[in-house]
């Protein structure tokens, strides 16, 4: 029903200064975030919690350049006036340089405020990421590359996938349209696909469906508490296709989850469970410091999340002078193949175009235990694939 | 298919229990619970508490959660029921949907959403699966199915055998007799209330470990038992279970049938379509439902116009304001200014018409995505989109409308809650409405350098604010205008304006058409506000809130939409934080459920406040005299009419297996007063429906000069020159006597014509104010012409409708009983009225009454029934002194002293 204001400061500073020309009571650098904290459709605790590690870590190590972080984060509680709000307060009240790790399902009612406002969105989930804007700067595959992802997983089995996609929100359906147009690409095609409504009592229906379309791999674009029911429901019926989900649907508990072993994830960053990669030892070493994940909220999103952050502290670091919108904007400009210690495919952005990135990383439950089955690096489309799949969905 | 029909079959059931405790608490308290949904999510929660975080065995955490809470909850709701059962329809329905926002603001404080905060409850009814040939169904399933069914019969078993639920099904009947007998219906009631509510709590928990614990979906799966109830007819339990299965099994199957293109979102649709189709096509005698919906004004104090006056200029001043203190919640003012139009557009049919909508956002969604498309997609200019927007709900106004023209009261309610739901299901999600990439539609502020529009929030405030006053100018007119007056007589009495000549079904779809333009243009200035809206800004059930806050705030326009406004949109902006959303709509449910139950004099400006008022502002002339100050004109006689000759053939008229009239056939030609007499029950006011077209008779034929009307609405008749009066008076409450008399005259003019519905030309509002008149001074109620009629004695209340009859251009009258209530020298004056209007008028008048010392002193000629039957005609002597008809009345073959007869039998058979 109302917005509400969460505070995380990048609490005072962390002694002394680490940049060239900031000190301990340099000006703080103020960015923002929002997300349907309450009343969304999945527990985005863990995103949250990783964009409070993420400032106090940056501002105990001395912040930007010197620069504190002040980062404020705003619950949206899902109503889509309370976002547009929240947004224009960080903007014209907080006096945000940027939108950072956002997953705010009503990102529509905000995108053209901010491009005309000129303030950088930086990552955040790509379901929440519009493909034909330039003032957001993604940190990984949006979703056409994801579904392409997801395309490739039945391309590799018998060429067919079925979808199942959540009845309550217009933006489920249309993720449909995206799998089906670049399923082609990936050599599948889309067999079946079906509503799911959280409030069913049953989903037997749901699951014939797939069954009968004969798919052998079956997305399922709807929360990750719902899945489960589904893929049980599924089980039940003997249904012996794959189910994998895209962008931080699924949660570390999957993985114990009897009809979830067969699941896999496509989604824009590294996977959480890693501890290889440079990124990915940075996250886990200071959520594990500042504000350990508990159980689910350890979930791909909170490496999105992370990724965002990280983002825009390169960005931030690489800027001389005041840190504004538009010095944020130059310096993501002047990035080349940027991936953020091995989390994120290779970003690259240019000025005024809406940036498409078409790579995902795929890894599922193996053994009961979450596996990067599909190594730690990104595939991505042929880029001449990727031009036109982009001309395509952009609109 | 099979498997489709077993998962249909569980949910189904449990449809159907919910159904069964809705139809039972409906059908003998009056009361529909909108909340029922509400009492499931409170014992599912408790079960879950119970039995996953206190991990108590199920059986006991489902006993305290079903049997204890269940019979609890059902006390409180019989106590609130007993309170609201002597408030109009509109708040009971205000109440029930303040218990949801209380029930559902607290799952949601205590427990939090149900998507965030995954709350899960295992199986435990069993895992165990069933493996019969190909199909696999699991033990839960089949148990609840199984109880779904053992509930209903046992309940089934206990109405027809038990004395509680013989009682039960008797105070349905006639609660008063139930009480003559010895059983208290309030006894009755709380048993039904305990049953009830005990079967939604258990709908409730048999639900929870099917679905994840969250306090919308639990309410809105419980919306589904409308559906089960509407396919019992809202009477039978069997029925309503029966119909829980239907929608359960239809809508799984719509999942096998439909798994692409538009009617992929059918299966969640299910239940609304089953709701809106019954109450659509259902024979009307299903759904006969006589209660007001709308709460009539309590009081007819309006406030001094100094005062109004004083407060526009104020609110406005502060409006003006606003962008200078709103900063980024300019948006959330802008949104306010808009919404404020959508109240205005819903009181228009709530408070004004006394018609229903729970679907208004609908149209506000229609509007938005229509201008949408229309300036983004087709580049149309702001202005002539911003209008053609308003026009396209035009015709889904008209749509709704339908449902009005047979349904009333809660019907109506339901199924406009019905059409939102359905509306949001079947094309929220269509490429059609909000856009092909799901990313919302854009609904741009506009550039129109004039009117110094630069396309930026500032100036689109003003803009909004510009409409918003103007369409205030525009319902304040309409209120003032014919449509205005035609609209609040519709609210008070459907069948005494259709019988003074309106056609009250134009008069409805006009006015929801009215307002459905309204709200579409709300709908576009809103979405304007955040130039970019998805259709998670258009919730159904909003549209409950929207009418709950017309129905509960205070004051005329625009009062009462500038606080619905407040309330509903400036508030939220202020006072954010999740939990403060949470808390405000706990205090809202409580602010809704104690106004609803409060008396209704309590309700509006206190009586202090309107005596000081009064006197500062209103010391020298009250209103109340504005029309009794005119100065008596010299008598006029007004106008004779073209004379006509109402006759009526062979009249059979038969309800079911009872024949109520039967063979009757009279004549009441002009000049004449014409009696049609008998005892109670003979088929004197049946044959007077006939006559007024209320009823359709079984045989024979009602002709005027010779030329059959019998295939005429009643508002056709009327415009013929039948009018009428009623045993139970059919007034306009809410009108005052001049305008009730009034309406007799100006219905007939407004007739079929929409456009003559809205506004009449100066010469016909002096033909109109001329026949009120005359009306009144022969009626002697000159004096009483500005009191409104419900402040005034049964007496002259009798001859206010009298008079709109007079006022009509009618004639020949229909007077049934028209001197009940008045007292032996008012009932002379009538008398000497009468026959004085027959002879300067030339009219016909066929008078039903029980007073034979008024029949026989005015009547011509005296037509006898008995038990339907014709049984003797003649002049008032022969009538008098007729054996057949002193046995009719005094029964057997009692002697009537000749010398006394009429008094005689008015004394001893009929009063």
């Amino acid at each position: 029903m109302a917005a509400a204001v969460l505070l995380v400061a990048g609490c005072g500073s962390g002694g002394a200064a680490g940049g060239s020309s900031g000190g301990a009571n340099a000006e703080p650098i103020v960015i923002g975030s929002l997300a349907a904290y309450t009343g969304g459709t999945v527990d985005l605790n863990g995103v949250k919690k990783t964009l409070e590690a993420w400032g106090k870590s940056v501002n105990d190590a001395g912040g930007i350049n010197g620069h504190p972080v002040k980062f404020v984060i705003k619950d949206t509680a899902g109503t889509p006036s309370n976002s547009l709000r929240a947004v224009q307060q960080l903007v014209e009240e907080d006096k945000a340089v940027a939108i950072v790790g956002q997953w705010d399902a009503n990102f529509t009612t905000w995108a053209s405020y901010v491009e005309k406002a000129g303030i950088p969105v930086i990552g955040g989930n790509p379901i929440t990421t519009p493909l034909n804007n330039p003032t957001f700067f993604p940190v990984g595959g949006n979703v056409p590359g994801l579904q392409y992802g997801v395309a490739k997983e039945a391309a590799a089995r018998n060429g067919k996938v079925a979808f199942i996609y959540c009845a309550e929100v217009p933006a489920c359906k249309e993720s449909v349209k995206s799998l089906e147009a670049v399923a082609p690409v990936a050599g599948a095609q889309l067999v079946a696909s079906a509503p799911a409504a959280k409030s069913a009592t049953d989903y037997t229906s749901v699951c014939e469906t797939i069954k009968n379309s004969g798919a052998s791999v079956y997305e399922m674009g709807v929360s990750g508490a719902l899945a489960i029911r589904i893929a049980a429901a599924c089980q039940r019926i003997g249904l012996t296709a794959q189910p994998v989900f895209i962008a931080g649907v699924s949660v570390e508990s999957h993985a114990t989850q009897p009809a979830l072993q067969s699941l896999i994830e496509v989604d824009t960053n590294a996977p959480w469970f890693d501890k290889s990669l440079p990124g990915m030892k940075a996250f886990h070493e200071a959520v594990d410091k500042y504000a350990p994940l508990q159980g689910d909220e350890n979930f791909p999103g909170a490496v999105g999340a992370w990724a965002s952050a990280q983002l825009f502290q390169k960005a931030a670091s690489l800027v001389q002078g005041p840190v504004t919108p538009d010095s944020i904007k130059k310096a993501l400009y002047s990035l080349k193949d940027e991936t953020l210690g091995g989390i994120s495919p290779p970003l690259n952005y240019t000025e005024g175009k809406p940036s498409f990135f078409s790579c995902f990383f795929a890894y599922g439950v193996s053994n009961g235990t979450w596996t990067a089955t599909e190594g730690l690096t990104p595939k991505c489309l042929p880029a001449d694939v990727a031009t036109q799949l982009q001309k395509s969905m952009a609109g | 298919m099979l498997p489709f029909i077993i998962a249909g079959l569980t949910t189904g059931s449990v449809y159907g229990l919910a159904g069964i405790g809705l139809v039972l608490t409906y059908k003998t308290s009056g009361i529909f619970n909108f909340a029922h949904g509400a009492v499931a999510t409170v014992s599912a929660y408790s079960f879950y508490t119970l039995y996953v975080q206190l991990q108590l065995p199920w059986p006991v955490a489902a006993i305290i959660s079903v049997f204890v809470l269940g019979p609890a909850m059902g006390l409180g709701f019989e106590r609130i029921a007993r309170v609201l059962a002597r408030t109009p329809m509109a708040m009971r329905v205000a109440a029930m949907i303040g218990i949801l926002l209380i029930v559902e603001g607290t799952a949601l404080l205590i427990y939090g959403d149900g998507d965030t905060n995954v709350r899960t409850v295992p199986r435990f009814l069993g895992t165990h699966e069933f493996h019969v040939a190909d199909i696999v169904f699991g033990a839960d399933q089949l148990i609840v199915f199984l109880l779904g069914i053992l509930a209903t019969a046992v309940l089934y078993l206990f109405l027809r055998r038990s004395r509680t639920g013989v009682a039960m099904r008797a105070v349905v009947d006639n609660p008063d007799l139930l009480g003559v007998c010895g059983t208290s219906p309030v006894v009755v009631r709380r048993w039904a209330w305990m049953i009830g509510v005990t079967f939604a709590s258990a709908s409730g928990v048999l639900l929870v470990p099917f679905i994840n614990m969250d306090s919308d979906t639990l309410t809105f799966l419980v919306v589904a038992a409308f559906g089960a109830a509407a396919l019992g007819r809202f009477v039978s339990l069997p029925g309503a279970y029966f119909g829980g299965l239907v929608i359960g099994v239809a809508g799984s199957l719509a999942t096998k049938f439909f798994t692409s293109g538009a009617l992929t979102q059918l299966s969640a649709s299910v239940p609304f379509l089953v709701l809106f189709l019954v109450l659509l096509v259902a024979p009307k005698r299903w759904l006969a439902d006589h209660i007001r919906i709308v709460p009539p004004t309590q009081t007819s104090w309006r406030g001094p116009w100094q005062v109004q006056t004083l407060f526009g200029i104020v609110a406005l001043a502060v409006l003006l304001f606003v962008p200078s203190f709103a900063g980024f919640r300019l948006a959330d003012w802008t949104s306010f200014l808009a919404i404020t139009i959508m109240f205005l557009s819903l009181g228009l049919l709530v408070r004004t018409a006394g018609q229903v909508s729970l679907c208004q956002i609908s149209f506000m969604a229609i509007g938005a995505c229509a201008f949408s498309h229309l300036a983004v997609g087709n580049g149309w200019p702001w202005g002539l989109a911003l209008l053609v927007s308003g026009l396209i709900a035009v015709p889904i106004g008209a749509l709704l409308a339908i449902p009005a023209i047979r349904l009333s009261g809660l019907y109506l309610a339901i199924s406009t809650f019905g059409f939102g739901i359905l509306l949001q299901y079947l094309f929220y999600q269509q490429d059609f409405l909000f856009g092909v990439l799901g990313y919302g539609i854009d609904v741009p502020m506009p550039v129109i350098p004039w009117l110094g529009q630069d396309g930026s929030p500032e100036p689109y405030y003003y803009l909004v604010l510009g409409v918003a006053v103007i369409t205030t100018g525009l319902v304040v007119a309409i209120n003032r205008s014919r449509l205005g007056r035609l609209l609040r007589a519709l609210a008070s009495s459907p069948t005494g304006l259709a019988t003074s000549g309106a056609s009250v079904n134009v008069t409805r779809v006009l006015v929801f058409c009215i307002s459905a333009f309204l709200a579409s243009v709300a709908g576009v200035l809103q979405a304007g506000a955040f130039t970019n809206v998805t259709s998670a800004s258009y919730e159904p059930i909003e549209s409950l809130v929207f009418f709950v806050l017309v129905i509960i705030s205070p004051g005329g326009v625009p009062w009462f939409a500038l606080m619905s406004g407040i309330g509903s949109t400036v508030i939220a902006s202020y006072l954010t934080g999740v939990e403060t959303g949470y808390i405000l709509q706990i205090f809202f449910g409580i602010g809704v459920l104690v106004i609803a139950l409060q008396p209704a004099s309590k309700r509006g400006a206190p009586e202090w406040a309107r005596t000081a008022l009064d006197k500062l502002f209103r010391k020298e002339k009250p209103a109340e005299t504005q029309h009794a100050a005119v100065e008596p004109a010299a008598r006029r006689e007004p106008a004779a009419v073209a004379p006509t000759v109402l006759q009526v053939k062979d009249l059979k008229v038969q309800f079911g297996g009872l024949i109520a009239v039967d063979g009757i056939g009279f004549e009441a030609p002009p000049g004449r007063i014409t009696g049609l007499i008998g005892p109670n029950g003979a088929g004197k006011t049946t044959t007077f429906n006939s006559c007024s077209g209320l009823n359709r008779p079984t045989e024979g034929d009602v002709m005027l000069n010779g030329v059959s009307i019998a295939r005429r609405g009643p508002a056709s008749r009327a415009r013929s020159g039948l009018g009428r009066t009623f045993q139970q008076m059919e007034l306009f409450d809410e009108l005052t006597v001049w305008e009730n008399v009034a309406i007799g005259r100006e219905a007939g003019r407004a007739g079929l014509n929409a456009l003559q519905h809205i506004a009449s030309t100066p010469s016909t509002k002096i033909e109109v104010d001329t026949a009120t008149e005359d009306a009144l001074r022969e009626c002697d109620l000159l004096e009483l012409a500005d009191r409104r009629v419900d402040t005034l004695s049964t007496g002259q209340r009798r001859l206010v409708e009298f008079a709109r009859c007079l006022a009509g251009p009618f004639s020949t009258l229909l007077l049934d009983e028209p001197s009940s209530g008045l007292d032996r020298a008012e009932t002379a004056r009538f008398g000497e009225i009468l026959q004085h209007v027959v002879t300067t008028r030339g009219i016909g008048i066929l008078l039903v009454e029980h007073d034979m010392a008024l029949v026989t002193a005015v009547c011509d000629y005296i037509y006898v029934l008995d038990f339907g039957k014709p049984i003797f005609e003649g002049a008032p002597d022969e009538v008098m002194s007729s054996p057949l008809v002193q046995a009719a009345y005094l029964g057997g073959d009692v002697a009537v002293d000749d010398d006394s007869a009429a008094g005689a039998v008015t004394a001893r058979g009929v009063r």
